[in-house]
């Protein structure tokens, strides 16, 4: 089949469209990423776009020897490595119970609007920062783990996962008299590997990623994970965290390349992990929350 | 055998302290919290490896002299977070057992009924040193702390005549151009045409940054200019008092601030950049004009020097919109923080001992501890900071300037001791080539602020303009006050960089009245008639 | 007779119980969790009620004013900005979130190339998962007057610098732009997969009746899609006063307040700088309940027109 001139037309223009927008999405990582290499009178200057000009390393030396730095991105790793296998087993044994029917269990609509209803309100940051001190969470990883260690987007994403897969597995399973236990972990959650794997990078994303609990439940600049860290950092544009000492004075480094270095160390971990997880999470998806 | 009584001797001694404590009873903890500061750790820690916010020389001498512990329920990393934190543990009801507020809080403090009438310990523990300084402050922070009779803080005391504004200018650039000093706004604006001619590239003509009623690169120096105050409530023609960012005379400011934006004049990012950003202008050599207070010499314009030897700057006073008006600072009370205590505290007597052993370390004349303890020197200052509570002195830094003003010139320290002795040393260090020390020089010697600061006092054709209320924060302005004022500024930057017309000044002013300022000002009115 | 049926009846009600009780087991230590951190926290909503004094206790002898904090807040003059603002942000980012992933989606479906395909999706879905504090800190320096990358671009152009992050002219849009930016990608894999579903054969029939490619997308794609659009827009319905508090959060200043301060802004000045407990409370009270009825509304639609039961 021959294509028309219209057609070649379109496709040139809209692989120019299509590249175009790649680059748009691309460009301010590279952007960052040049500058955190370029010295800082040619990022003063306005010079680095895609490449780094004056090519050094003393941005990443000057945020590497930091203490401060290495403590926040420690706090992270301890949290991502408590908080994500906690989200993912309490998702499984929330998710599969809620996937029955209503004739199977009972009680099945009051529990999904007992965990749907937190998606609606919440008590606030008074409360919420209250429950935590009189729990003696403060500054311990617990108080960024716990109140988020039961991520109802994520149930519901799972159930309708689990809703999907054939009853018949689950008949023969009860018939050969396999426990509850064993038809989720045994059949369940392996058919439902790519959903699974999704949900681990949206964990994974969430802890990683966020600040706000952090702030309010650290009474210490040391206890701060990254993502509060650089908050601020980079938004707040507040230097104390990292004491000033001589490298205004530098002339390959300054603050902008350092904030740049370390926006760019931050966001690393995800640049790693989430191509491994995209061939999963576009199947994991759409299952998962919309049917149709 | 001598050698062993030794031992003996000393086992007992070891065993003895390590009793003692105990014995004392006095051992507790206190609590407190704090911000980071980015100067301390430049200053300090940089040089005291061994010294930290919780552990340092401060806290041992106290858990020392006093038995006491010094804890830190939380250290924020900036003063955003600290409010956040403050407030935070107010609505939980579990705030540190020592508090330094600002008047709106101290109100909400009272309010919530978390902290304790002070004045019974007071009586029964401070020292007369610590009662005379507080007492040489007058009678209205005091006043400014009590509540229907009851005084619930102690006034971090400091110094009125410092609150007002200075010119500062780089003194090299106006030699090299052959400048005169400005008399008028016109002027200043020729000798910023000429600045940023020669500044070149990004020259800014006035650093501005976006604290705008802040210590230094704040808008009241040229507001003052104008006759206006903001933030001030100020006496009008007709005896009553009205918020002095409501006045006509803001509308005036503001117009010329716009102006000033207009026409390049002001950096287009000032009302985002904080003040170590807006300060890369100064510190680059881009700016030469500054309005500040009379430390503004120790930050930011020492690190001018820092970068650049040759820069040197100078203290002016005041312009004036119109030729041979008078000038016209706005003072208003220095002192705006007290320290108050929780009513969680087991022991309140503690802020009034620690307050005693400050005044000791710092301020007395016998002693002479001044050194270890509040300023050592070589780079190392302000170490006074590591104390959890400090206090001023309302005329100690004129008292200083004057002292050591002879001194400086025959290069004889004579009867000098403590702070005075140090800030000689330091002036004179910078006077013979320290441009590390230059800052000192610049607030204490000649030329300096203090000296500019007591020609305020003197010159005839100087009039201080006094913010008229000090007592304590009423009804309205605890409900609203934070509220009315991010309107006014809101509008005001927006008049400044040019985003509304000038005339959206009377506007928000209308709507400032009709949503509570009208209140506020029949509140302050009341309480004026009342005095 | 009846004694017996009820033994029976209770015999069954044991064996079901018995059946059931692994589930129960299951769902009991993410109860007991949510319990704790969701629901004792909600407690607290009563000082939206209360003139709260914070010493005595958050469930203390606290005064009942009724709805004066609700009157209260209502009359600051930010509120109803707040408010306003939050409506317009949130509805350009509803639109465009909308638009932009469709047509993307429509875009990368005609492509050829498997690997260029995959390639322009690995980068597109990349924003999608940085946080806006990183985010906050790229486009403070990339969007700056003085030295950003934009405006350097623009003043090349022959442009006078904008100043995206601090002028109310320009505020809300560069929040949607960015918005659009950050999730466009991720947005259109619904679309794409609905597209996948699309039975191939409907193709090769319109082509048979002579349909060139763009009749082919607008009579054989979009139909096919129509459902998944009508669905993803009812339930975006839902957002309507979330006009995003980590990303305005990051990127705003005093200066652009009255363009840019949104209610859970607002909310957070209110109470953690402004120490307004009750007032705060209130606001963020409101807020939820007008979310759960949009809420409610969209899921209600959701259910009527496209069948979809979201648990």
């Amino acid at each position: 089949m021959k294509k028309s001139k219209g057609r070649i037309a379109f496709e040139i223009i809209n692989v120019i469209v299509l590249c175009t927008l790649s680059l748009v999405c691309l460009f301010p990582l590279l952007n960052i990423l040049a500058m955190s290499f370029s010295g800082s009178s040619a990022v003063a200057a306005g010079k680095v776009l895609l490449f780094p000009v004056d090519f050094n390393l003393y941005a990443y030396e000057y945020v590497i020897g930091k203490s401060e730095f290495w403590k926040a991105l420690l706090r992270s790793i301890q949290r991502v490595a408590i908080g994500l296998p906690l989200n993912m087993i309490l998702t499984i044994l929330l998710a599969y119970p809620l996937s029955k029917e209503n004739s199977v269990f009972r009680m099945r609509t009051i529990y999904v609007w007992i965990f749907f209803f937190t998606m609606l309100f919440s008590g606030g940051l008074i409360p919420g920062y209250l429950l935590i001190q009189n729990l003696k969470l403060m500054d311990t990883i617990w108080a960024l783990v716990l109140p988020a260690a039961v991520p109802v987007y994520n149930v519901i994403l799972m159930l309708n996962f689990f809703r999907g897969i054939p009853h018949e597995l689950e008949e023969a399973a009860e018939i050969d008299g396999a426990s509850q236990w064993r038809i989720c972990f045994q059949i369940f959650v392996p058919c439902a590997k790519p959903s699974i794997a999704t949900l681990m990078l949206f964990s994974f994303i969430n802890h990683w990623n966020s600040w706000f609990d952090g702030l309010i439940f650290s009474n210490f600049p040391s206890n701060y994970p990254l993502a509060s860290f650089l908050q601020t950092v980079v938004v707040q544009r507040d230097m104390t965290l990292l004491s000033l000492e001589d490298w205004q004075s530098m002339a390959m480094i300054s603050d902008r390349t350092v904030r740049c270095a370390q926006i760019f160390v931050g966001i690393i971990p995800i640049i790693l992990i989430y191509p491994f997880a995209q061939k999963y999470f576009v199947q994991g998806m759409t299952v998962g929350s919309v049917k149709g | 055998m001598k050698k062993n009584r030794l031992a003996i001797l000393t086992g007992a001694m070891v065993a003895l302290s390590a009793v003692m404590p105990v014995m004392a009873e006095e051992n507790y903890s206190v609590s407190f919290s704090r911000t980071q500061d980015s100067t301390m750790e430049s200053d300090i820690f940089s040089i005291l490896k061994d010294e930290s916010y919780e552990d340092n020389r401060w806290t041992r001498l106290i858990k020392e002299r006093l038995g006491i512990d010094i804890e830190y329920l939380w250290i924020a990393p900036n003063a955003e977070q600290q409010t956040q934190k403050f407030n935070a543990a107010v609505a939980a009801g579990t705030i540190p057992d020592i508090v330094s507020v600002d008047k709106l809080t101290l109100k909400n403090l009272v309010e919530a009924e978390l902290v304790v009438d002070i004045q019974p310990y007071f009586e029964e523990y401070a020292s007369d040193l610590l009662k005379d300084m507080i007492a040489s402050a007058g009678e209205q922070c005091v006043q400014a702390c009590t509540f229907d009779g009851v005084q619930y803080g102690i006034p971090y005391v400091d110094c009125d005549i410092e609150t007002a504004q200075i010119l500062w200018l780089r003194q090299d650039w106006m030699d090299e151009l052959g400048l005169a000093a400005p008399k008028t706004v016109g002027d200043l604006r020729a000798i910023m045409d000429a600045f940023m001619e020669k500044a070149g590239d990004g020259a800014v003509g006035m650093a501005l940054c976006n604290d705008l009623y802040g210590t230094v690169m704040d808008i009241k120096g040229i507001a003052n200019a104008y006759g206006a105050y903001p933030r001030y409530w100020v006496k009008q023609e007709d005896g009553t008092i009205a918020y002095g960012s409501t006045t006509p005379e803001m509308k005036d400011t503001l117009a010329e601030l716009a102006d000033l934006y207009q026409n390049g004049y002001l950096d287009t990012e000032f009302h985002v950049n904080d003040g170590t950003r807006a300060a890369e202008a100064l510190i680059n050599d881009k700016c030469g004009v500054v309005f500040g207070w009379h430390a503004s010499a120790l930050w930011p314009l020492q690190d001018s020097l820092n970068q650049n030897p040759e820069a040197d700057w100078r203290p002016y006073q005041l312009v004036t919109s119109e030729e041979g008006a008078k000038v016209t600072p706005g003072i208003n009370m220095m002192t705006s923080s007290w320290y108050a205590v929780s009513s969680e505290c087991e022991h309140p007597e503690a802020l009034i001992e620690l307050l005693n052993l400050y005044c000791e370390k710092v301020f007395d004349p016998e002693l002479n501890e001044y050194s270890t303890y509040a300023n050592p020197g070589d780079g190392l200052e302000g170490v006074w900071r590591l104390c959890p509570v400090s206090l001023n002195s309302p005329d100690k830094n004129q008292q200083t300037a004057k002292a050591i003003a002879e001194p400086l010139k025959t290069g004889d320290p004579g009867e000098l001791y403590g702070e005075q002795l140090s800030m000689y040393e330091y002036s004179k260090a910078a006077q013979d080539g320290d441009t590390t020390l230059w800052g000192w020089n610049r607030v204490f010697g000649e030329n300096g602020s203090q000296q500019l600061l007591i020609g305020y006092q003197n010159d005839e054709n100087v009039e201080l303009v006094r913010d008229e209320f000090y007592g304590v924060a009423t009804e309205t302005m605890s409900m609203r006050k934070t509220t009315l004022d991010t309107m006014l500024d809101e509008a005001f930057i927006k008049i400044i960089t040019g985003q509304t017309p000038l005339d959206e000044f009377d506007t928000v002013v209308e709507s400032w009245y009709s949503a509570g300022g009208q209140d506020m000002t029949d509140e302050v009115n009341e309480w004026y008639q009342a005095q | 007779m009846a004694k017996q049926a009820k033994r029976v009846k209770s015999k069954y009600t044991k064996a079901r119980f018995k059946r059931e009780l692994p589930l129960h087991l299951m769902i009991l230590p993410g109860l007991i969790l949510v319990l704790i951190f969701s629901y004792v926290p909600m407690g607290g909503l009563i000082i939206a009620f209360q003139k709260f004094i914070p010493s005595k206790g958050m469930f203390g002898d606290q005064k009942w004013i009724g709805l004066k904090n609700f009157s209260y807040v209502f009359s600051l003059p930010g509120f109803s900005r707040a408010l306003i603002n939050t409506i317009e942000i949130a509805f350009w980012k509803i639109l465009f979130g909308l638009l932009v992933p469709i047509v993307f989606a429509l875009l990368l479906n005609e492509l050829r190339g498997r690997k260029f395909k995959k390639a322009v999706q690995t980068i597109v879905y990349l924003p999608y998962f940085m946080s806006w504090v990183v985010l906050g800190g790229i486009f403070h320096d990339m969007l700056s007057p003085s030295g950003g990358v934009i405006n350097q671009l623009i003043t090349a152009l022959g442009g006078k610098p904008v100043f995206f992050l601090g002028d109310n002219r320009y505020f809300q849009g560069t929040m949607i732009a960015t918005d659009v930016w950050k999730n466009f990608g991720y947005g259109a894999i619904v679309y794409l997969a609905a597209m996948l579903g699309i039975d191939t054969q409907l193709y090769e029939a319109a082509e048979i009746d002579g349909a060139n490619r763009w009749q082919q997308t607008w009579h054989v794609t979009l139909p096919g899609i129509k459902m998944i659009v009508v669905l993803m827009t009812v339930l975006s319905l839902g957002n309507v006063l979330n006009a995003g508090f980590d990303q305005i959060f990051n990127m705003y200043s005093t200066s652009v307040y009255e363009t840019g301060d949104i209610i859970d802004t607002f909310v957070y000045r209110l109470g953690l700088l402004d120490a307004q407990y009750g007032p705060a409370t209130a606001v963020g009270l409101f807020k939820s309940v007008v979310s759960t009825l949009f809420i409610s509304v969209s899921y209600f639609l959701a259910y009527k027109f496209a069948d979809y039961r979201i648990f």
